[in-house]
């Protein structure tokens, strides 16, 4: 990679990182994996900047969702043992929603990685299913159903979530 | 907030908005773009790795235990690349120790091996990510695979106890345990994880056997084979665990994103510091020079340093990335002294290795060692 090209990445990343590191956050729930993740969609993207770098961010969102959903990335190669520490949450209700909040926390670290991913792109990103759909190279009844069957999931998972009620469009 | 969604939108929020962004992404990219290019192209034997200089490291936090050596404490203590894989699915090569030998096994991941190199797990290719119901005991000599199937799926890779006995992996259904599996009976067991172990286990989270064969590590907790908790160990802040000395007595971290990334911290149970060393290698420029309070901002503190393994109780082995390939070095814990080692490697090229110690050399044919 060139030197203006070098610098031009720097100033990307340095802009974008925030904002990157928090999706990769929400696809893993975990700071290890989500910087493991992050270091490597950016390492794919510094690979190809000469040809993404026009929109160097909506490529490494793609490589990020794409490496979580398809692809077993090994952990541990060297044997170094992985530690996946799910944030500390200060400031939480100290009430019945601490509970609540565990287990849904708990729940959503026991989904597939692909309805994980499904999850955050329509719930926190606040895709539409046909941008999601082009997002994950998938049809939108996919989407549909692997966002029910997310859903669900979490309150199999958790029969504390039972009495919440999934949204009409999904069900 | 009646509707599940408003509920699940609010925690991956929270889940997102929990940590900082680490520093030095981009050059850590652009580090790893040089070690593609380095991994595609260069071959890496024996004569790539005469090439290598002895390096220097700094020792920070050193114990006090006199003068410091010349050559690293773990000197005479041997290891073998028991596995090698070129792509990071298999298959793998596998050293038969009796020939010095590597067969090829067409699996998907190849464990650490019993104490004696003649076991290890293996999970077979093409099943869902991180779950598997199936797993096989390899063993080196024959080349021979037993399969067992397991009642509950197991998340991630399973581990084998030293003395061959157990199999042991993360099962999540119906809640996260330990799945012990005796090799002889094929019986099964759930070992129950303490509670605040159990928030932290995903199906990245592997089993680590301690010495002895009885006790398991699993995220920062040593249990026995009963569940019962015998041990905790307390990460030091800003750091992430890598591993347990082999006498189980301290753990090895190194620091996350806000520390330089060669710098090994042995610590002991109670996060307390034992000793560390930053690594350093001259070749190796730093362009993010970060260190943490009180500590030298070291020269290698843009490399990364892959820990192998140990080498005895005092030194570890590290693999860092250079023009040339990636080397594999000696690094002691005791005094930071660098040594240059040049492991027989059955392939040119490799993506992922299993390096393991070598207890018996009798059982071992030498030139298989380093």
């Amino acid at each position: 990679v060139r030197e203006p090209d070098r610098e031009q990445f720097r100033e990307f990343v340095a802009a974008r990182a925030p904002r990157l590191f928090r999706l990769a956050l929400a696809l893993t729930g975990g700071r290890e994996a989500a910087e493991d993740l992050l270091q490597h969609a950016l390492t794919q993207t510094c690979a190809r900047w000469r040809s993404v770098r026009d929109s160097p961010e909506a490529y490494v969102r793609r490589a990020m969702y794409h490496a979580q959903v398809s692809v077993w990335r090994r952990r541990g190669r060297l044997y170094e043992v992985p530690v996946h520490d799910v944030p500390d949450r200060p400031g939480l209700d100290e009430t019945a929603g601490v509970d609540l909040r565990l287990a849904l926390r708990t729940a959503l670290a026991r989904l597939g990685r692909r309805q994980r991913a499904v999850l955050v792109a329509r719930f926190l990103e606040d895709l539409s299913e046909e941008q999601t759909a082009e997002l994950l190279d998938v049809s939108v009844g996919t989407v549909r159903s692997q966002t029910y069957r997310a859903l669900q999931r979490l309150r199999q998972v958790a029969p504390e979530l039972a009495t919440f009620r999934l949204p009409a469009e999904v069900v | 907030m009646n509707e599940l969604v408003d509920l699940v939108r609010a925690e991956l929020a929270e889940a997102a908005d929990a940590e900082p962004a680490p520093v030095g992404l981009a050059d850590r990219a652009l580090a790893g773009v040089r070690r593609r290019r380095v991994r595609r192209a260069v071959t890496v034997g024996a004569a790539g790795l005469a090439a290598a200089a002895l390096v220097g490291a700094v020792p920070f936090l050193l114990p006090d235990r006199g003068a410091p050596q010349d050559s690293a404490a773990g000197a005479g203590q041997r290891s073998v690349v028991y596995a090698t894989t070129s792509t990071n699915d298999g298959p793998w090569k596998v050293l038969d120790p009796k020939t010095g030998r590597y067969r090829t096994v067409d699996v998907e991941y190849v464990s650490l091996p019993t104490a004696d190199l003649r076991y290890s797990m293996v999970t077979p290719h093409g099943y869902r990510p991180y779950r598997t119901s199936r797993i096989g005991r390899y063993e080196s000599a024959t080349g021979q695979i037993r399969w067992y199937e397991l009642p509950a799926e197991m998340s991630g890779a399973a581990s084998i106890s030293p003395d061959g006995r157990y199999a042991a992996g993360i099962s999540l259904q119906p809640k996260a345990s330990i799945e012990v599996l005796d090799l002889s009976t094929g019986k099964a067991t759930q070992v129950d994880i303490p509670g605040a172990a159990r928030l932290k286990i995903t199906d990245t989270n592997q089993v680590l056997w301690q010495a002895g064969s009885r006790h398991l590590l699993v995220d920062n907790v040593v249990v026995d084979l009963a569940g019962q908790v015998t041990a905790t160990f307390e990460l030091p802040r800003a750091t992430r665990f890598l591993s347990l000395r082999p006498d189980g007595t301290a753990q090895l971290v190194v620091g996350n994103s806000a520390m330089p990334h060669n710098v090994f911290i042995l610590a002991d149970q109670h996060a307390a510091l034992i000793a560390g060393v930053a690594a350093l290698e001259p070749s190796c420029h730093p362009s993010l020079p970060i260190g943490p309070s009180g500590s030298p901002s070291p020269g290698g503190a843009n490399c990364n340093y892959d820990f192998l393994g140990w080498r005895g109780p005092e030194s570890l082995l590290v693999q860092v990335a250079f023009a040339n390939g990636p080397l594999m070095f000696e690094l002691s814990l005791r005094n930071g002294a660098m040594r240059a080692v040049h492991p027989p490697i059955p392939d040119t090229r490799y993506a992922g290795m299993v390096v393991a110690p070598v207890v018996n050399r009798a059982d071992v044919v030498y030139s298989a060692t380093f």
